[in-house]
């Protein structure tokens, strides 16, 4: 036997060149193909943004208009002023909510959660439509303002900026709920169980610990929902641009609608629009990586001990019940009442006693919303399990640092930094040129939302990755299995609900996106969203109302199974 | 001697770059059917050695070979794939598939490999396989019903259903209480004896290496430094570390007084004052530095007034006392040294009581302190 300590003087094994090359295919296959699909709409923006009128020669004139139109600095003014105050409102609801939910005895708390999990597959414009009319000039609220007080006044007027933070904000806040909850949820409860041994009141706790615990996740949060809300685009155009408000989302949208379209323009004003997000996100990344350290994660399954509000539970109360009546029960009235009535009329005893079924007939009759549902379904299921199999293979190969897979996370997160609207006037200019008559179709539609939800997917795929241990693939590598087998046999079945949560999140929203969806659809490829905004552009109708309020009972199904497989994934809403 | 199956690994080594981590130059060769444990403590590159072995991680330099086999030789540059190696692993976290059930856990290896089986043949295996460890009956359960010790069982059972040339088992007890522990380790090393499987071992634990190994390799910092029976290891450990590692608390630095060449009685002059006789372990010079190690069990502990013997008798006081049953264990201060006895509890001492100790110079071991591997 060789004495311990031999020198046996071996060379340094290295691995023969065909088997580097090897490894190293499957990872570099995906990156360039991760590549291909987000790399593009990047060189085709700038490529417009510096071409002259006639795609000549290349020039600065775009940039140089835009900058010299003091039109942007009212715009960019508008944008922040509007970002930062309902990125302030959906915060201090959705958070405040999200607290008493998770960390007191505050009653009403599954109300809370069928509020937010209802909004998240609602189309945005029907909130909007519905707040529109409460808060509008004939609206309940000015009606009360008029009979109470002053006959001939305006206690609001919704067509402001005032009017569309509010909107926003409450647009935003079931989502701010979601997240924030998922963090109070995870958050280590010792540490404030330990503040009060020590001695310290309920207040003095929440404001000591508590909060500060959550600051970095709380700040990370609001500078995403901030980045979200630059780039909102529903709220802008269909309140912002009737009352001549404008935003840079809707000027994006309106030099592309303009006849002709000004292409250089709109993409000169994409490029600055995304440098600015790009600038806000990196930012973000060092926030979020702060909060993660930050993070008292506990393995412990128990349910932290709830704080005894008192008396103040009924005041919490109240908020949540608000909150229901503002994201729930006044805009399904809404729809319902518009979806029943013949035409057109304000909320009143004669509207009331003369409903009708005929819209929901003739939705169900017409092959036009037959259409609009098949096209909505197709492409949000489409671009949903493209988005999920491309990272569901990405996370995996990152994850287990494959060979080659070192740029695949950076690479899908590249669509970050486009708003939709800029994503929208990529993709216009990529299928006109295009050899193939795509243009208008919905293959455009579902590849720009495969673009879009990149980011989406992998943030459920790595979740689901990375907490598979890494022992049961290599038992089964062991035990004789090669990669394909690994991953069909092993990986995929276990990850399968963050995979399966992460699907219907990115397929509701894709369903309600309008921003991408109105540049791109044509006459034929229609999604209901787009349908709903032609609607509500040229006077309300019925019979939208009739298909929303059909399609919004069947994504809460939908919802509602998405919350069900992230309840017991754990990782609720961490896509977002 | 069979040459089938017998495993050689030589020159291995895996090193990190830029850490202190990994395996240098390890040599061993186990016979066919025999049972070889990688001890140290966490750090010293056992892990890495069986990760090597097992083909989960890829060695700098080495060849591991089974029987006439090449796993990896970076002579040739000989490298076989961990899926095509044929050996059954069990990890320390059991890595049972929770999507599995039991019968899918232990039948996977089956479906996997090249060689196909038909379900005939698989149901046989698996039922064979979970009969060897007492689990027959579960098949149908599934992976997450099951207790922390029928996992592991699980996954012993899957580690075997193929019949392979190797089984490495990665501290698979090391999760188990302690009285499960106990007598998983006389099942695993009757089943491993039935089954004759050539068997590497990982363990922190000395008291599982010394039950069950046939041979032992001390591991510390990526070395081995000192491999054999388990009898030669803790009777004959080469230094300090290795005796310190293997159970004895009582080591103490000194100075070689004159010549002594191996085995022989020496006489030593410890730094904290007294001196005394020891047997060298291996041949030492005059003025030399070395350590003794003194097995808490192997000193004696009287009242001053009963004391008789005249080699190594030195006068101490007791610190504290604990009380184990069968056995006291004492802290004794000597010359300001703190020195451990275990002695039975019949003889009792009371804490500040001066007592004499003495210990053989047969059972005093002078060492190397730490012999650079």
């Amino acid at each position: 036997m060789m004495e311990p300590g031999a020198r046996a003087n071996l060379p340094v094994y290295e691995r023969p060149l065909h088997e580097r090359i090897k490894d190293r295919i499957p990872a570099v296959l995906l990156s360039v193909l991760i590549a291909l699909i987000v790399i593009p709409p990047l060189l085709v923006l700038l490529r417009t943004s510096l071409r002259d009128a006639d795609d000549m020669n290349y020039t600065l004139q775009h940039y140089a208009g835009l900058f010299n139109d003091p039109h942007l600095y009212t715009s960019a003014w508008n944008s922040i002023i509007f970002a930062a105050l309902a990125t302030l409102l959906s915060l201090i609801n959705g958070g405040l909510v999200a607290w008493l939910v998770e960390r007191t005895n505050v009653p009403f708390k599954p109300l809370a959660y069928l509020s937010a999990i209802i909004s998240l597959g609602t189309p945005y414009i029907i909130y909007v439509s519905a707040w529109l009319y409460i808060l509008g000039r004939a609206g309940p609220v000015n009606s009360l303002y008029r009979t109470l007080i002053d006959p001939m006044g305006t206690f609001f007027n919704v067509y402001s900026i005032t009017g569309m933070v509010l909107i926003e904000g409450f647009l935003w806040s079931p989502l701010v709920f979601l997240l924030m909850s998922a963090t109070f949820r995870r958050s280590n409860a010792d540490m404030e169980e330990a503040a009060r041994i020590a001695g310290a009141s309920v207040t003095a706790t929440v404001l000591r610990i508590s909060l500060r615990l959550a600051m970095p996740a709380v700040l990370g949060l609001g500078l995403f929902v901030f980045i979200r809300n630059l780039e909102a685009f529903d709220v802008p155009v269909l309140i912002g641009t009737p009352s001549k408000i404008s935003l840079l989302t809707t000027d994006i949208y309106q030099s592309m609608t303009r006849v002709p379209p000004q292409m250089g323009h709109a993409s000169a004003f994409s490029i600055v629009l995304m440098m600015v997000v790009a600038v806000l996100l990196h930012f973000y990344s060092k926030i979020a990586r702060q909060a993660e350290r930050f993070a008292s994660v506990t393995g412990k399954g128990y349910r932290p001990r709830a704080f005894d509000l008192g008396k103040g539970r009924w005041m919490g109360a109240a908020l949540i019940i608000f909150n229901a009546l503002l994201v729930l029960v006044f805009p399904i009235l809404a729809i319902l009442y518009t979806s029943l009535t013949p035409f057109a009329r304000p909320l009143n005893w004669a509207g009331l006693s003369n409903l009708t079924l005929d819209h929901y007939r003739n939705v169900f009759q017409h092959a036009y919303y037959l259409d609009l549902a098949f096209n909505t379904f197709l492409v949000a299921a489409t671009s949903a399990s493209l988005a999920i199999g491309l990272t569901a293979l990405g996370a995996w190969m990152s994850v287990r640092y494959w060979r080659g897979s070192g740029l695949i996370e950076q690479l899908t997160s590249v669509p970050l930094v486009f708003p939709g609207i800029v994503l929208g006037v990529a993709m216009i200019e990529m299928s006109l040129r295009f050899p193939l008559p795509v243009y208008g179709s919905l293959w455009v539609i579902s590849f720009a939302f495969v673009i879009r939800y990149l980011p989406y997917g992998m943030r459920y795929s790595h979740a689901g990755v990375i907490q598979i241990h890494r022992d049961l693939e290599d038992a089964a590598g062991i035990a004789g299995a090669n990669r394909p087998a690994i991953l069909r046999r092993v990986l995929l079945p276990l990850i399968s609900p963050s995979l399966i949560a992460g699907w219907l999140f990115i397929f509701l929203i894709g369903a309600k996106e309008l921003s991408i969806a109105v540049l791109l659809a044509g006459q034929n490829s229609k999604t209901i969203a787009v349908a709903m905004y032609d609607q509500f552009v040229n006077g309300a109708g019925g019979e939208v109302a009739a298909m929303g309020a059909v399609w919004t009972a069947l994504m809460t199904a939908f919802t509602s199974a998405l919350y069900f497989a992230m309840r017991k994934h754990s990782n609720f809403g961490s896509g977002a | 001697m069979a040459m089938s199956n017998m495993l050689s690994v030589q020159g291995l080594s895996k090193i990190y770059m830029g850490t202190t981590g990994g395996v240098h130059e390890a040599n061993f060769q186990l016979e066919e059917g025999s049972f070889f444990t990688l001890l140290g403590p966490s750090g010293c590159g056992k892990t890495t050695t069986l990760r090597c072995i097992a083909g989960l991680e890829t060695p700098t330099r080495g060849i591991i070979r089974l029987g006439e086999r090449d796993f990896f030789n970076s002579a040739t540059g000989a490298n076989i794939p961990l899926n095509l190696r044929n050996i059954g692993m069990v990890f320390q976290s059991y890595a049972i598939w929770p999507h599995l059930s039991v019968f899918e856990n232990v039948a996977f290896p089956l479906r996997v490999g090249r060689e196909k089986f038909s379900s005939a043949e698989i149901s046989r295996m698996v039922a064979a396989a979970l009969d060897s460890v007492d689990l027959a009956g579960l098949e149908q359960r599934s992976a997450t019903q099951l207790s922390g010790g029928q996992q592991q069982r699980v996954a012993l059972a899957r580690a075997i259903v193929k019949k392979p040339s190797l089984l490495l088992l990665d501290e698979p007890l090391s999760n188990l209480d302690a009285l499960l522990r106990d007598d998983m380790r006389v099942e695993l090393k009757s089943l491993q004896g039935r089954l004759g499987v050539t068997t590497v071992y990982v363990t922190h634990d000395q008291a599982e290496a010394l039950e069950m190994s046939d041979q032992i390799a001390v591991m510390r910092s990526g070395h081995i430094v000192q491999l054999g029976a388990p009898r030669e290891i803790y009777h004959n450990p080469i230094d300090g570390f290795v005796a310190s590692f293997m159970g004895s608390s009582n080591i103490f630095p000194g100075k070689v007084l004159a010549a002594a060449s191996a085995q022989d009685e020496c006489s030593v002059q410890l730094d904290a004052g007294p001196q005394i006789l020891a047997r060298a372990r291996v041949s030492l010079q005059a003025g030399a530095r070395i350590v003794v190690s003194i097995r808490p069990e192997d000193v004696n502990v009287q009242s001053p007034s009963d004391a008789s013997a005249t080699q190594n008798a030195l006068s101490a006081h007791v610190k504290s006392s604990g009380f184990l049953g069968p056995i006291c264990n004492y802290h004794l201060d000597v010359f300001g040294l703190s020195l451990q006895a275990r002695i039975n509890s019949h003889l009792s001492h009371n804490v500040g009581d001066e007592v004499t100790i003495n210990f053989s110079a047969q059972k005093a071991l002078a060492l190397p302190h730490e012999i650079s591997a």
